[in-house]
């Protein structure tokens, strides 16, 4: 069991920085899942911890001790590839002693402790019976059971998984979350997770890092991340459908500021800068109003979806900007419908049109009541 | 009444009836230029002054001459020359090792190196050269004047080996398949590489992250991977050295005093010094016949490929 440090880590491939100054701090025993689309980053820093990449600026600890430089098989790290990577050649048992056998003197483990310890993890994950079996006779859901097992038998420190379930099907997948979740825990193994799936992501993590061009967005417990997203690309990348983002402009008249929306404006109380904004807004947090009156605004449905439990309804707020809202699913609208608006306005964000940070006094001041 | 062609055991014979004709044209050739010619040379082997015997073949395995004897026992054990049949095997024994490990071992370390791709060319570089430019390098190299290894041995102190090595019954074997092994490195390089880099390489980086060596990876992760690729440069390898001739002829003639003599020299020497058919064809059907036990394997291990 270990903490695992990274400190302002670079990598760069040629001309690309793969990895732009990443620093994270990932607790004993956490579920740590980097989150981002492809080409963020996520798996160059997963490889920077597990040494198979060694960066080119900054430091990376496990365990308080600098491993910058070290062999990847001097880490005690274990990795599960999206592939899985069994060896072909060798059947489930030899897969799963593989990390016992090449380091047997090193760890001074006899033929009859190997055989222990790759039952032991068989058991666990209920593959004992497909011992003798090559993997290429395996469906995918064993597998990934195998892979989990060759990764646990040699009792690793930090548990690195790059996307271990983007093979399987949906729902194996789904039951496979739950599981991954429950070892972790009963293990409590330091786990860094790879993932561009958000649903994966938010249902395992104890924190999540967004990633994107290489950068560490933010950091937080799934529900920060979802609900006070800290940068326009966190607010946009979770969610299905993600958060609503509106172009906004902040102007003056006399004493007070107002902020003026396609469709809407709003005084704010305090003064708080001029220029453009960007108004974010989850559909989860809008709701559909049952006739105009204050506050409420009017919008041109487009575009009904219903997905079983829910539905979600694309609208356009001034004839160009759209929104989406999700509502249950017996709220009857059609395209061509006109429809009133009520926005949670303590469910709001605001973020810098230029940087896309949020604004924090600005989003603080429009929560408030 | 029932018609005859809708039975199904009908239907099958016009099935087959109609792929041969469309075979007949290759078959045609095939028998003029193949089967017609093997037919002809087995015939020819099995004719002597006494009628078909196998007289021809008698004579072949029996002589004793060192230039065309097949197997000259009392030699053993002292230099050559040692009959042809076993150089042949002396050179399978050795080149066939050498290249295939060789080859593989050099495809995997190039892959840690910058710059690969030239290096492969350069090597790739001695299979594109003709086999008689091959055996006249070869006798180059290996020259006590100019060659580089001699030169070599004559640098280490090695007085024995600093001389012309094609020239003396011990070394001119030895010289030859040093040769080979250098001529043929590119093709199992190739194929090795080939072989090597479609191996998913998180396959070698688990195995990195599990704790194993260098030469564990190798020998448990790259080694088994390729087998397939290391089986058929094996193969190929060994029906070349059964039917070398190239590179003998260029570089010693088969001498000197028959100590680098093959069976494909043999059956040229009788076919075109001696003027004797029989026992030149007779010589070719043995040399076939060893040949098509290692061709048959090939063969039905590429088919039993394409099945799975």
């Amino acid at each position: 069991m270990a903490s695992v440090r990274l400190e302002s880590v670079v990598k760069r491939f040629g001309r690309t920085i793969a990895v732009d100054r990443v620093s994270l701090e990932i607790g004993d025993g956490e579920f740590f899942v980097l989150l981002g689309p492809s080409g963020c980053g996520k798996t160059t820093t997963l490889r920077l911890i597990a040494g198979l990449e060694y960066p080119d600026e900054g430091r990376v600890y496990i365990g308080g001790e600098d491993v910058t430089y070290r062999e990847p098989g001097e880490r005690n790290v274990a990795m599960v590839f999206q592939n899985y990577a069994l060896y072909p050649n060798m059947n489930v048992y030899d897969n799963i002693a593989f990390p016992l056998k090449v380091r047997r003197r090193k760890l001074g483990l006899s033929n009859s402790d190997i055989r222990e310890r790759v039952l032991e993890v068989a058991r666990m994950l209920r593959i004992e019976e497909l011992l003798d079996r090559k993997p290429g006779q395996l469906s995918g859901g064993q597998q990934q059971r195998v892979a989990l097992a060759r990764a646990l038998v040699r009792r690793p420190s930090v548990w690195l998984m790059d996307e271990p379930l983007s093979n399987l099907d949906a729902l194996l997948r789904i039951a496979m979350r739950a599981e991954l979740k429950r070892l972790q825990k009963e293990l409590g193994i330091t786990t860094i997770y790879v993932t561009h799936d958000q649903a994966e992501a938010l249902s395992m993590a104890d924190r999540i890092a967004v990633m994107d061009r290489g950068r560490v967005m933010q950091v937080g417990s799934p529900q920060e991340v979802f609900l006070e997203p800290r940068h326009v690309f966190v607010a946009t990348f979770l969610g299905s459908p993600p958060m609503n983002i509106v172009r906004c402009r902040i102007s003056y008249s006399q004493e007070t500021a107002q902020i003026s929306c396609p469709g809407f404006t709003r005084i704010v109380p305090q003064t708080v800068g001029e220029g453009e904004v960007y108004l974010g807004i989850r559909p989860e947090f809008i709701k559909i109003a049952p006739h105009s009156g204050e506050g409420a605004l009017r919008a041109e449905v487009l575009v009904v979806e219903p997905l079983g439990v829910e539905k979600i309804i694309t609208a356009s707020l001034d004839g160009e900007t759209q929104i989406k809202i999700k509502t249950a699913l017996d709220v009857e609208v059609k395209p061509g419908d006109t429809i009133y608006l009520e926005l949670d306005w303590s469910r709001v964000s605001v973020f810098d049109a230029e940087s896309g940070r949020i604004l924090e006094t600005l989003t603080k001041e429009l929560r408030e009541p | 009444m029932s018609r005859v062609g809708d039975s199904p055991l009908s239907l099958k014979i016009k099935e087959h009836v109609r792929a041969y004709l469309f075979l007949l044209p290759a078959l045609a050739l095939l028998s003029v230029f193949v089967i017609y010619p093997i037919a002809g040379t087995i015939s020819i082997s099995l004719r002597s002054e006494e009628g078909f015997t196998l007289g021809n073949y008698i004579a072949v395995v029996t002589e004793r001459s060192p230039t065309k004897a097949l197997i000259i026992s009392e030699n053993l054990g002292g230099a050559p020359p040692w009959g042809a049949l076993l150089h042949n095997a002396v050179w399978i024994l050795v080149h066939v090792p050498a290249t295939t490990a060789l080859g593989l071992v050099l495809a995997y370390m190039l892959t840690h190196v910058y710059g690969r791709s030239v290096v492969k060319s350069l090597i790739f570089v001695s299979m594109v050269i003709p086999m008689v430019v091959g055996g006249l390098i070869i006798r180059f190299i290996f020259d006590g004047q100019v060659g580089v290894i001699p030169r070599l041995m004559g640098g280490l102190g090695l007085e024995d080996l600093a001389r012309t090595w094609t020239a003396y019954p011990e070394t001119s074997l030895a010289s030859l398949i040093i040769g080979s092994i250098w001529l043929w490195l590119g093709f199992s390089l190739t194929i090795h590489s080939a072989a090597v880099d479609n191996i998913p390489r998180s396959y070698i980086e688990a195995a990195r992250i599990d704790g194993a060596s260098e030469l564990q990876i190798f020998r448990y992760i790259v080694v088994p991977a390729v087998w397939p690729a290391t089986l058929t440069v094996a193969v190929m390898t060994l029906l070349w050295d059964l039917k070398i001739f190239d590179i003998v002829y260029a570089a010693t003639q088969g001498g000197p005093g028959g100590s680098s003599t093959v069976l494909a020299y043999v059956m040229w020497l009788y076919f075109a010094r001696a003027l004797d058919y029989g026992k030149a064809a007779a010589t070719a059907v043995i040399l076939t016949i060893l040949t098509l036990v290692a061709a048959a394997y090939l063969v039905r291990r590429s088919l039993g490929v394409e099945k799975r």
